[in-house]
């Protein structure tokens, strides 16, 4: 593919103002689906699994997209709104520490592994599998690179 | 009832959060080098601090429902992110800088979890 010539990089200002509304987005996006999801401090904190996962599958196809497109004129606001904006926002670690913790606390050792462990690798997975897609979408080598 | 106004909180808080989130990566990703994405582990340890401090105090306390949905899964929810566990350590790994992406994954995790759990047990939450 010849990379036509990249676009004007964009302004701090605009910059700001996609990473905030991608953000505003992404936080309600999450706060929606984890109301589905009621589990006070006792119930498994599956909600904060299922939004991971969602996100990881986001992240790993717009990276694997992004990557096929380098040397193109692929446009710069969906970095910003996107990545760091959209998915940085409704992909989250601190409730899944917070919610390990107490998972830990409350004597429920095995649970907590568990969580831990399908947090770790299954969106490892995820992001890898949404490499390939994302990458195969846009006509490239499915690569986990920079 | 105040659902709507919950979700408008979490909105202006993610927003706000993310722009620190961004600010701070910006800041950091020129002054600490690039060969391990240390601003990961700052943020995310930071932020789960912060988490459990807030949530902590909140399993005791009667705080205002929007204020705890704007300030905790808004502003720290959208500052923290997944990309350092599963994206980041991942990279390191392809890369063949095993020990580092072991360093970020693990440690990474490992690091903020610690953080989570100082934050609920300096609040009375655990």
């Amino acid at each position: 593919m010849i990379g036509k010539p990249d676009p004007e990089p964009l302004s701090r200002l605009a910059q700001a103002a996609l990473v905030s509304a991608g953000g505003a987005l992404g936080a309600m996006s999450r706060f929606s689906i984890l109301l589905q999801f009621p589990t006070a401090r006792t119930g498994f904190p599956a909600g904060t699994l299922v939004v991971n996962g969602l996100g990881a599958l986001g992240l790993g196809l717009l990276l694997g997209w992004l990557d096929s497109q380098r040397g193109t004129a692929s446009p710069r606001w969906i970095r910003s709104f996107g990545l760091a904006g959209f998915l940085g926002a409704f992909t989250t670690l601190s409730l899944v520490v917070v919610d390990h913790a107490i998972l830990i606390t409350s004597g429920r050792t095995w649970e907590a592994l568990v969580f831990a462990s399908i947090t770790i690798v299954g969106t490892i997975g995820i992001a890898l599998i949404g490499v390939a897609l994302g990458t195969r979408f846009g006509g490239g080598e499915a690569e986990l690179s920079q | 009832m105040n659902t709507g106004f919950t979700i408008l909180a979490v909105g202006v808080g993610g927003a706000l959060g993310s722009l620190a989130r961004y600010g701070v990566e910006s800041a950091l990703r020129n002054r600490l080098g690039h060969a391990i994405p240390w601003w990961g582990f700052v943020i995310n340890t930071s932020g789960a601090f912060a988490l459990g401090l807030l949530l902590g105090y909140a399993f005791h306390h009667p705080v205002n429902e929007q204020l705890l949905a704007g300030l905790g899964t808004g502003f720290i929810g959208a500052y923290t992110m997944l990309a350092p566990i599963n994206v980041d350590g991942p990279r390191l790994w392809f890369a063949g800088r095993r020990h580092h992406a072991a360093l970020v994954t693990i440690g990474g995790y490992g690091i903020a979890l610690g953080a989570a759990t100082l934050g609920l047990w300096i609040t009375g939450g655990i």
